[in-house]
């Protein structure tokens, strides 16, 4: 499954005044590869990565989904979309404070009739995956901001989705939990998953199969690396 | 089922719904105890309108005869008489099948002979032998009764149309006690705080005031009587009160209730209602309202996560329900409480604005639906309308 994006260009509207975040963007992901994006603040990157997450509309251009334009797609048709094929993981995380670990992990999977059998057992398998099982029954406030992230992340891994797709993970992380979350994600890519993730942090290159730049709403290929 | 598991306990472990509980209970108590007093103090103003006799007696010191001469003739004046005001004592054991034993001091209403009575009828002066008692007669300390043993308020419609037998002595002038004993009916009950009087107040009619005064007035040698005056209508208190003789201060008029009153008093009662169910309502909407807004984010968070529009309405119906079910059980809890207070412990209180205050279910329930329902069915639609048609969210932004 690939995301395409085909002159795809985002405009805000400020004050009466027409922003160009993103400008005739074009590039096509592939799962199994770790992307980075990087670039200045407001150059347009989380625009672009909630444009990927079905998130955002844009005004021009094509999104195509395993050939599919998701303009032409319902509201129905993008959540069924958010839910199976894209994870997503944020800056703030955004767990639920009320609810425990394995219960923001269950969060995705009560709406998805696909999963079937015990879903408590399938999240604490999925945090077990992130090293998290001993915390399964803490709420996010007695987790760490690495903890916290990680929980996130098997959230977004907990439908199976074919991509993940990371805003600034590791924005308010010290560099020993950043290199935790980028080696999960790592590990998420060999597994085949997409994983594209913006960053301000220089630290991402070793991880990044393909880094991608965005300079005032223009995307570049900064540089690929041949796929193992 | 998994999803109203999560949705249980996110609802419970949020400390703020609990804040949001208190504060709709607050609301629900100032609403449905409006509903109680309006339903209770509109059916005292009625009773109070129906029954209400303007008050037409003049209280005097001693008249001379040329005054009580001028006054007689005077075709506005139905009656100039003297009254005696007495000790006397009434056997109650017309009344040891409702609980009583013992006796009562009691005496004679002496500054008025017409009250408005809010329970039963008032008197007419033709009734020789029917006395209108204060509506706290019977719970009195006076009494060998023990409210606390009692499983409810006393009702003093028990009492209605019961004889009561008055027991007077007197000094004669050969300086010997004579006594004699008469049988009234209780025909009805006033409301002794408005009037000022003592509890322990009865009204005779002119008539019994006329057949006592007859059996007292030859022989007494008693010197506190007072002399009264009575008029065809009271719309004549004044021009009758220029007869009487000077007197600093001038004389003491009964007040007359005017229509125009009760009308205020209807309008205050709806008022109460109104603006309390106007301030629970939006003080609750209010909360409701931050209570989505500062769950936006999360909502949103749900639409990432591959949620429709559809399963974070439900998600979010399910939790206001929630909420709804532990505001409906605590308000209930609150009602009962209430309810039981009122009745068991103040209804002696109650009693003094002339009724026994009832809880009824329908308060509960229209309180229940203007601070519950109404305000939840809002916010429902608000959750709904907060999703709309949109296909971008801007929550991400940060």
């Amino acid at each position: 499954m690939s995301l395409k994006l085909e002159n795809v260009s985002k405009t805000f509207v400020k004050k009466k005044e027409n922003i160009v975040v993103l400008d005739k963007v074009s590039y096509e992901f592939e799962p199994g590869k770790f992307y980075a994006i990087i670039g200045h603040s407001g150059g347009g990157k989380s625009t672009l990565i909630k444009i990927l997450g079905l998130l955002l509309d844009f005004q021009e251009g094509k999104y195509l989904i395993d050939g599919r334009d998701v303009q032409e797609m319902n509201e129905t048709e993008l959540a069924l979309l958010r839910r199976e094929k894209i994870g997503f993981v944020f800056q703030d995380y955004f767990l639920d404070p009320y609810l425990k670990a394995y219960e923001n992990v269950m969060v995705p999977m009560v709406v998805n009739r696909k999963i079937q059998g015990d879903k408590k057992e399938l999240a604490l398998s999925i945090l077990d995956s992130v090293g998290l099982l001993n915390r399964a029954n803490h709420f996010p406030k007695e987790l760490s901001g690495g903890e916290q992230q990680r929980v996130a992340i098997a959230r977004a891994m907990v439908n199976d989705p074919k991509y993940i797709l990371a805003d600034e993970p590791t924005g308010n992380l010290d560099r020993k939990n950043e290199k935790i979350i980028f080696e999960k994600l790592k590990e998420l890519s060999n597994q085949g998953k997409g994983i594209i993730v913006v960053s301000h942090s220089m630290d991402i290159f070793p991880y990044a199969d393909v880094v991608l730049r965005i300079e005032d709403g223009l995307l570049e290929v900064e540089n690929a690396k041949v796929n193992s | 089922m998994q999803r109203l598991i999560l949705s249980l306990k996110r609802t419970l472990r949020n400390k703020k719904n609990y804040f949001l509980l208190v504060v709709l209970m607050i609301c629900f108590v100032i609403t449905a105890v409006s509903f109680v007093i309006h339903d209770n103090l509109s059916l005292y103003v009625e009773t109070a309108q129906k029954e209400l006799v303007e008050f037409r007696s003049i209280l005097v010191s001693q008249l001379d005869e040329q005054t009580k001469t001028e006054l007689l003739n005077n075709p506005h004046v139905s009656y100039v008489g003297s009254f005696y005001n007495l000790e006397h004592f009434v056997v109650s054991e017309d009344f040891q099948d409702l609980g009583y034993n013992g006796s009562l001091s009691f005496r004679l209403g002496t500054e008025k002979l017409v009250p408005p009575a809010i329970l039963g009828e008032n008197l007419t002066d033709d009734m020789t032998d029917s006395i209108i008692c204060s509506y706290n007669f019977f719970p009195d300390d006076s009494l060998n009764y023990d409210l606390s043993e009692s499983k409810d308020f006393l009702n003093p419609k028990d009492f209605l149309g019961k004889s009561i037998r008055i027991h007077y002595s007197y000094s004669s002038n050969n300086d010997a006690m004579k006594d004699f004993t008469r049988t009234y009916t209780i025909v009805g009950f006033f409301d002794n705080t408005i009037n000022q009087m003592p509890a322990n107040t009865c009204y005779l009619s002119l008539s019994g005031m006329e057949a006592i005064s007859k059996d007292l007035y030859l022989d007494s040698d008693e010197h506190n009587q007072n002399d009264i005056i009575i008029l065809e209508d009271p719309k004549y208190l004044e021009e009758v009160s220029e007869i009487l003789p000077y007197r600093e201060g001038g004389y003491h008029f009964q007040s007359v209730m005017k229509e125009n009153t009760l009308a205020e008093y209807y309008l205050i009662l709806n008022l109460i209602v109104i603006v309390s169910i106007f301030c629970s309502f939006m003080l609750i909407l209010n909360f409701i309202y931050k209570y989505i807004l500062s769950n936006l984010k999360d909502y949103q968070l749900r639409v990432s996560l591959g949620y429709r529009k559809k399963d974070i309405i439900i998600e979010k119906i399910l939790e206001l329900f929630i909420l709804g079910v532990l505001g409906c059980i605590g308000c209930f809890i609150l009602y009962y409480v209430l309810a039981i207070l009122s009745n068991k412990y103040f209804s002696a209180f109650f009693a003094l604005f002339g009724y026994a205050v009832k809880f009824h279910f329908v308060t509960f329930i229209l309180g229940i639906f203007f601070c519950l329902i109404l305000p939840f069915l809002l916010s429902m639609f608000f959750i709904w309308f907060c999703f709309g048609r949109q296909r971008s969210y801007k929550f991400l932004d940060r």
